[in-house]
């Protein structure tokens, strides 16, 4: 009896092993999983205020009116909407505007924070090897402003006319409350600009909102082109 | 090398080869010779470098019909590597108990050159994407490396494992 159980095989190991490396990768891939989502979440997260002491460059990205001036009055003759643009200021001095980029016939205008005017015959010269460069610190269309503990932007929205220009509404926002992107502005009953949508104002006439976008200038070109365009 | 020791070095063959199938493997960095800038500035997003894993290159190859490449690639970087590192754990748990590694370790070592295609495949695409015009470049990422340092081990873990017979088994058989 005792010889018999010195010969006996052990008992062969469980099939369980045969699974052990694909659990192994299965694991490191959810490891993986779990970090991208992670990242994901961070980057959506609402992003911190604008560092004071840095340059930024700011554009209003989106501007909308409502569809009648303060007091009720229609934009312009025979009932079509009105021409948009908007001018920034800062330390009592406009710094960037849009008079030459009127957006026509619209309630609601959108600007980009980069662009060219390149006829067909110039975009031959820009081609060609020995043609004219363009550099894309030259083709952003945005204010630049130093950020300080006090101070403001001042953004004022104009319906263009061949007379007289309306003016739409207009309002002050302290620097030091701007996030880098888009910041979205409501304008409320007193006229005063609110992160609050559900403080807007109904009926005011004039100004309705704004998206302003903020970017930080020091940044590396191709990040700059994402940030503005 | 003890039983145990090559169940340590089997777990880290898994592990490295999970890295390399899910980590980046490999950058695209699109470019479009002399209009590059011009492109960069009006579509931004065609010049923007694109980042593959193995796994995302397989996807992509069946997204795009590349169905049976897709599916030489997927048994032979994918489903071939987690049964080869399967057999040799349960070849390790065998020789730990005192027995033969079985039958499948052998068939593992006869089909041991195809374990290579997975490098050769990778190798492949990236001198593919290295010849294309305009100036594009291919960066590898550290998931390329840790799948190559996978097979490796595995190669390694091979000379240790291959189809011995435990000599406490074969002590056992001859008496």
């Amino acid at each position: 009896m005792a010889e018999n159980t010195s010969t006996e095989s052990p008992p062969a190991p469980s099939p369980f092993y045969y699974g052990v490396p694909l659990l192994i990768v299965l694991a490191v891939g959810a490891v993986f999983f779990l970090g991208e989502k992670d990242g994901n979440e961070d980057k959506a997260a609402p992003s911190r205020k604008v560092v004071v002491g840095k340059d930024y460059y700011v554009l209003v990205t989106v501007m909308e009116f409502h569809p009648a001036k303060q007091g009720g009055a229609s934009w312009d003759a025979g009932n079509s909407a009105p021409d948009l643009y908007y001018q920034l200021s800062w330390n009592g001095k406009t710094i960037y505007h849009t008079e030459n980029d009127v957006v026509k016939n619209v309630l609601i205008a959108k600007w980009f924070g980069l662009g060219a005017n390149v006829s067909v015959m110039d975009l031959r010269k820009v081609l060609s090897s020995e043609g004219q460069r363009l550099s894309p610190r030259n083709l952003i269309k945005a204010a630049s402003i130093f950020v300080e503990p006090n101070g403001e932007l001042v953004i004022r929205a104009y319906d263009d006319d061949p007379l007289r220009d309306d003016f739409a509404g207009g309002c002050a926002i302290p620097l030091a409350d701007l996030e880098p992107g888009d910041n979205a502005y409501f304008i409320d009953a007193e006229g005063k600009p609110t992160r609050d949508r559900a403080r807007m104002a109904a009926d005011r006439g004039g100004l309705k909102r704004f998206v302003l976008r903020v970017v930080d200038s020091a940044q590396p070109v191709e990040k700059l082109v994402e940030a503005l365009r | 090398m003890n039983p145990r020791q090559l169940q340590v070095c089997l777990a880290v063959a898994a592990g490295l080869l999970g890295l390399g199938l899910f980590a980046p493997c490999m950058t695209l960095h699109p470019a479009f010779g002399d209009i590059t800038p011009l492109v960069r500035l009006l579509k931004p997003d065609l010049t923007a470098p694109s980042t593959y894993s193995i796994l995302e290159g397989i996807r992509s190859m069946f997204d795009e019909g590349s169905i049976f490449i897709g599916v030489v690639v997927l048994l032979f970087s994918v489903v071939f590597p987690i049964w080869k590192l399967g057999v040799y754990f349960m070849a390790a748990a065998r020789r730990a108990r005192g027995l033969d590694t079985g039958a499948s370790v052998r068939w593992v070592n006869q089909l041991g050159k195809w374990s290579m295609l997975d490098v050769f495949v990778l190798a492949v695409l990236v001198v593919a994407i290295k010849g294309l015009p305009g100036g594009s470049r291919v960066a590898i990422e550290w998931g390329a490396a840790a799948f190559c340092a996978s097979v490796l081990l595995s190669i390694y873990i091979s000379l240790h494992i291959g189809g011995q017979r435990n000599s406490v088994a074969s002590e056992a058989a001859e008496d």
